[in-house]
């Protein structure tokens, strides 16, 4: 449950240390699923580079095969700049919650303190560092709202450039079906690749348009719920 | 948590802050120290995180909260120092003490605080303080590498930090030693395991010896005072230590 203070004037509410945590459990999800993408998005750069090697092999027949290649050569590059983008949001995102938890901590021990007997100016002092700190905290969590609002974006043009790969696999495999039987199928192979990449990161990219949507709720929240009196 | 003043001699007051009965069970019990001069106030092992809101809630019972202006570490444990960003928070000016070897490693509780760090050399120093003096006595080994114990001549009153610290159970709530021979079994594992050299720690101990304190004041556990610091002295030189080989 997050802090509830007691002071007129005073930050009435604030993130507390155990939803910073929640939130750096997603980013460390996020940075985790981003850096599975990144090894697919090589694999991607791989068969890419296959491809066009195969092409160029075949000389005259591999004609249309280097077309689609180098099709799939600027996807896998679009794909994988939006990956690492993604995943040095990952990162940012995991530093800046460990940084949020550690203030929300710090607030959390200011204001245990405020519902202890103080005397002298103890408690106008630590009202005042509290709200410092918490003012920081807040500038943290917006900080991770835009992170998040990176990630999300990276996602959903992950979505984007996922729908392309099924056509372009497609037109490997029609490609293959008129190709010499040796070539045919290794394109076809090739087409299948494609196939499951796109499995794997259509299902990666959805559970992270998830979780960033579900985090950048709880940042959201968190924000609205601050107040003062 | 309890409060006492433990002496006073006109230049500098001493008080101590424990046996937090509000704190978890898996947070040992640590004792604060309030040394309160003229114009000058420092903390001893200010504490962990854990107990920050107990202490600086019965330290505000003693004095203003803006008139702490430095901090001493014994050595680099949690127990001792972690509540150092939060106390820094609120006295960002205070000075803190520590041994030279751990001020690397402290910054890693607030690194924005390094400016503040004054490095004690390996022989120890004395400080003028409040109107009174203070004395960095060296107690490398005792049980960190790097650690120091604090006198006051004036007062004769001799922080230990671990050294003298006892692990006492719950019922035993007494801020000063009156039974010696029964308050052993308290100090004997800890010391034992936790001390790692009879040379260091015979070292200490003469040391001590000759600045004759009338309180030794641990870390953990209960003061002593009086016939009882040189019935520790006497024991603490006699115990073999560093029994985890």
């Amino acid at each position: 449950m997050a802090e509830m203070a007691m002071e007129e004037g005073a930050i009435t509410h604030l993130p507390s240390i155990e939803e910073l945590v929640l939130i750096y459990r997603s980013s460390m999800e996020i940075r985790m699923r981003a850096e599975r993408l990144l090894v697919h998005a090589y694999q991607l750069a791989r068969l890419s580079l296959n491809a066009q090697i195969v092409a160029h092999k075949i000389n005259k027949l591999g004609r249309p095969f280097t077309v689609i290649a180098r099709e799939v050569s600027d996807l896998a590059k679009q794909i994988t700049e939006e990956i690492v983008d993604l995943s040095e949001s990952g990162d940012l995102l995991a530093n800046n919650a460990v940084a949020g938890a550690s203030k929300a901590r710090l607030c959390q021990k200011y204001a245990d303190a405020l519902a202890l007997d103080l005397e002298g100016g103890g408690r106008d002092m630590i009202q005042a560092v509290r709200e410092t700190r918490g003012g920081e905290l807040l500038s943290a969590l917006s900080l991770l709202q835009r992170r998040l609002l990176n990630a999300a974006h990276n996602a959903q043009n992950l979505t984007r450039l996922s729908v392309h790969i099924p056509v372009v696999a497609i037109m490997f495999r029609v490609e293959a079906a008129r190709a010499e039987e040796h070539s045919g199928t290794i394109f076809k192979g090739m087409s299948t690749e494609l196939l499951a990449f796109n499995d794997i990161m259509s299902l990666e990219v959805g559970t992270l348009l998830e979780l960033t949507d579900d985090t950048l709720d709880i940042c959201t929240r968190l924000t609205t719920e601050v107040g003062t009196c | 948590m309890l409060k006492n003043q433990i002496a006073e001699d006109g230049k500098l007051a001493w008080y101590v802050f424990g046996r937090d009965l509000e704190k978890s069970e898996q947070v040992i019990d640590t004792n604060e120290y309030l040394i309160v001069g003229s114009n000058e106030a420092m903390i001893l092992d200010p504490g962990g995180t854990e107990i920050f809101p107990q202490v600086v809630s019965g330290l505000s019972q003693v004095l203003n909260i803006s008139q702490i202006t430095a901090f001493f570490a014994s050595h680099q444990d949690p127990d001792i120092m972690s509540s150092l960003p939060l106390w820094m928070g609120l006295c960002p000016k205070a000075k803190i003490y520590m041994s030279w070897i751990w001020t690397s490693f402290i910054a890693h509780f607030g690194h924005e605080y390094v400016n503040q760090f004054h490095a004690l050399p390996d022989d120890g120093m004395i400080l003028e303080f409040g109107g009174g003096q203070l004395q960095f006595i060296p107690a490398h080994y005792c049980h960190s590498s790097g650690n120091f114990s604090v006198f006051d001549p004036s007062n004769k009153i001799l922080f230990s930090g671990d050294i003298g610290a006892a692990l006492l159970p719950p019922d035993v709530t007494e801020l000063y030693v009156t039974h010696f021979q029964e308050h052993i079994q308290y100090m004997e594992t800890f010391h034992r395991r936790w001390m790692p050299s009879n040379r260091a720690k015979n070292d200490w101990v003469r040391r001590v010896r000759k600045l004759e304190p009338m309180y030794i004041c641990p870390q953990h556990g209960s003061i002593f005072k009086g016939k009882d610091v040189v019935r520790f002295l006497d024991w603490f030189e006699g115990l073999e230590v560093g029994n985890a080989i």
